[in-house]
């Protein structure tokens, strides 16, 4: 779900707003996303499996939930002109990036200040039958 | 205190289904279900007469809902109450499988029928309920009936189909012991 997340991303962010396939590691105590603003890290996915329908066999139907988080930094004081387009774009990407095994689809944008930046957090949860 | 126990592979419940017409006799037993079962892995083996070894069951309730004729008298103070004719059915819930649940593409039986069939038919079935597993020497329970009560249900946060199911039982319950298991 990252993959079709990042190539959803890659093709619909084409203002000053860009991607990054690197994942949010740190370099010196700082995220990088933290360091590059304006450039959008994805995560690895993170899962969770739990049971959806008990059955008294040993084989319950069980969900996943696969969860992707996302990172962007920018200026608080500056922001950038394309950050309501980024911000649709998210929004998008949660029913349109492809995953298509998934029952529901969930997304959550954060944010934070650190100082004069403001962090952008995006969840997204895919709930597949598994 | 001992207890019917559930929980392991060995003891897992069943509920088996055949077409009351393909008993041997006039009321079932083990053999009319399954001719070979295991007494290793407490699986049925080998089905007998085209069965449905219903899968995906959730919950199952056995009912023996007996009525209750009460008089008074004179000459004492409480009710008297004699107990009538049960009203008997095996009530539970479970996630439909395709094959189980529309039937198979081979068969003779059942089985080829499916559980929806057999429903909208309204086929008299055999069904054997075995609360702890077929294992040697594991209390069954017997009897005929009518599959009823099907609604089929999903939903956007479970989407998987779910079912409950109602046998309404003809007559008594037969209580037997496994013997077939190896």
């Amino acid at each position: 779900m990252r993959t079709e997340l990042l190539a959803y991303f890659s093709t619909h962010l084409t203002g000053t707003i860009k991607l990054s396939g690197e994942l949010p590691w740190e370099q010196g105590g700082q995220a990088l996303y933290r360091q590059n603003l304006k450039r959008i890290y994805v995560d690895d996915e993170q899962t969770v499996k739990s049971v959806l329908q008990p059955l008294l066999s040993e084989d319950d139907i069980m969900q996943t939930v696969t969860t992707v988080r996302c990172y962007l930094a920018m200026d608080a004081k500056n922001k950038s002109s394309d950050l309501d387009a980024t911000l649709a774009v998210f929004a998008q990407a949660r029913t349109q990036s492809g995953v298509t095994n998934s029952f529901r689809n969930e997304m959550d944008i954060t944010t934070e200040l650190d100082q004069s930046v403001e962090i952008y957090t995006i969840e997204y949860r895919f709930y597949t039958v598994a | 205190m001992a207890y019917i126990n559930s929980s392991s592979a060995l003891t897992r419940v069943k509920l088996v289904m055949i077409k009351a017409k393909d008993m041997a006799g006039a009321t079932p037993v083990e053999s009319d279900f399954y001719s070979a079962a295991s007494n290793t892995t407490g699986a049925i083996t080998t089905v007998a007469n085209d069965a449905i070894v219903v899968p995906g069951l959730q919950d199952i309730t056995l009912n023996n809902a007996n009525g209750a004729f009460r008089w008074k008298q004179l000459d004492q103070a409480g009710e008297n109450v004699i107990t009538t004719n049960a009203s008997n059915s095996l009530s539970g819930n479970f996630v439909l499988d395709p094959t189980a649940f529309f039937g198979a593409v081979t068969g003779t039986g059942a089985g080829k029928d499916g559980i929806f069939k057999l429903s909208n038919d309204r086929v008299q079935v055999a069904f054997l309920m075995a609360p702890e597993g077929v294992t040697d020497g594991k209390k069954l329970f017997m009897g005929t009936g009518f599959i009823s009560a099907l609604a089929p249900k999903v939903s956007a946060d479970s989407p998987v189909f779910v079912s409950p199911i109602t046998v309404e039982v003809n007559g008594d319950y037969t209580l037997g012991t496994a013997a077939i298991a190896a």
